[in-house]
């Protein structure tokens, strides 16, 4: 009998014993937002944005299009890329950048920092 | 009320990422109506009761974001009033020839305070909503009601430094009402709502240092059932949604969701009848959950932080 596997991927995060599994064709962003979302921002899930921009540390994936604002193509050979376009094709150790702005109450100054 | 002056938001011009998949989210699943492709690649979109040939433009490019917005007067005498008007505020007025913009009578392109690139016109071609004039019934045919039952392109938001100006600007030239602001604990506007319409907003301005951004842009449907048939498609085809919920500042109910592209669309239904001599709405940051999101009281951290 076929045994399901229960991950395709291991997915590790830089300087942080915080490991979790994917499967093939789900984005690293999709795989980290439901556990994870201390670590990485979601916005629009469509490489426009850039909010969950990280690099890739190791490990090889897959990129969609992404807005060359927020990633340019002198980055994307460094391994930068926005989670939400990228899809894991191996084992990936990831470095989530935080390009997330303060939350929006310390952003607009109604919640003590 | 007698709408003279500026009539309505009339056009959007969309940065997009990958054309064919654009195409598909705003013809195919939101159901514009796909009107031309011009010379330049760029493709027009018009929703079906819109009169005129298109409202949304959507041009392939290596980022996302807004080319323009623009809006439409009464008639031509009324371009040449706001232009004084404009040039009198302090801002660089240039003249576009008819035809130039596609489908398009004269323009005045100017950039905005917040650093947006906005155009006025009085003359677009007028393609109808299929139902033609004369005794012209209720229902287009099947079909044309289509993908979100859209009704038309009716406003957008937009983020950029000096917000204050446009507000300025769009009260005092082009005769807008201040309609509802949302303000930090010393009274500064940093959300502002403005209407040349009935409906409590026809464009919206955010403060946010980096200029010329796109918060989302807005299209009216019908009633609540289509809002939910919207929705569920919004779910069945997997486009990311922000939020489903109704806002407090305009009173509307919301579906936020993204282009795949990254640009933020919403699609709303309700809100209340604004008259001029309705009295401007305040809210305070610290109740942002209430006149964000109503209902869930959950303002995203995304919704005011990130943009295109």
């Amino acid at each position: 009998m076929a045994q399901m596997k229960n991950c395709d991927f291991i997915i590790r995060i830089h300087d942080s014993e915080k490991k979790f599994a994917t499967r093939s064709g789900t984005s690293v962003l999709s795989a980290l937002m439901p556990t994870h979302g201390d670590d990485i921002t979601a916005g629009c899930y469509s490489g426009g944005c850039g909010v969950c921009k990280i690099q890739v540390l190791s490990g090889r994936y897959a990129t969609g299009v992404m807005s060359k604002v927020h990633v340019t193509d002198a980055e994307k050979k460094d391994g930068y890329c926005l989670a939400c376009k990228t899809m894991p094709e191996s084992d990936l150790i990831i470095r989530p950048l935080r390009k997330v702005p303060p939350k929006i109450g310390h952003r607009f100054g109604y919640l003590a920092r | 009320m007698s709408v003279r002056g500026v009539l309505r938001l009339g056009e959007m011009q969309i940065r997009v990422l990958d054309m064919a998949a654009a195409k598909q989210h705003y013809g195919t699943r939101m159901g514009l109506h796909e009107m031309m492709t011009d010379d330049d690649g760029l493709v027009y979109y018009k929703a079906w009761a819109e009169q005129d040939h298109h409202s949304i433009v959507l041009r392939e490019s290596d980022s996302s974001g807004l080319d323009h917005l623009a809006f439409k007067v009464y008639n031509d005498a009324t371009l040449d009033e706001l232009e004084k008007g404009i040039i009198d505020f302090g801002i660089a007025v240039e003249k576009i020839e008819a035809g130039i913009y596609p489908k398009s009578g004269r323009r005045l392109k100017f950039t905005l305070p917040t650093g947006h690139e906005m155009h006025l016109y009085a003359e677009k071609v007028q393609v109808g909503n299929s139902m033609g004039t004369l005794n012209p019934g209720v229902l287009p045919d099947e079909g044309i009601v289509r993908g979100f039952r859209i009704n038309g392109l009716d406003h957008c938001f937009i983020v950029g430094p000096n917000a204050k100006q446009n507000l300025k600007l769009f009260t005092e030239v082009f005769d807008f009402n201040f309609t509802e602001r949302v303000c930090d604990p010393d009274g500064n506007e940093l959300l502002m709502f403005v209407s040349c319409s009935s409906r409590a907003h026809d464009i919206a301005f955010g403060e946010n240092p980096e200029p010329g951004l796109l918060h989302h842009a807005s299209f009216r449907l019908e009633n609540t059932q289509d809002h939910v048939h919207a929705a569920d498609l919004i779910g069945k085809y997997s486009i990311p949604v922000e939020m489903n919920d109704r806002h407090g500042v305009t009173q509307v109910k919301t579906v936020y969701y993204f282009d795949p592209s990254g640009n933020r669309n919403e699609v709303f239904v309700d809100g209340y009848l604004y008259y001029p001599d309705s009295p401007l709405l305040t809210w305070t940051i610290d109740n942002l959950a209430h006149a964000a999101f109503s209902q869930s009281l959950r303002v995203p951290e995304s919704f005011l932080g990130t943009y295109t």
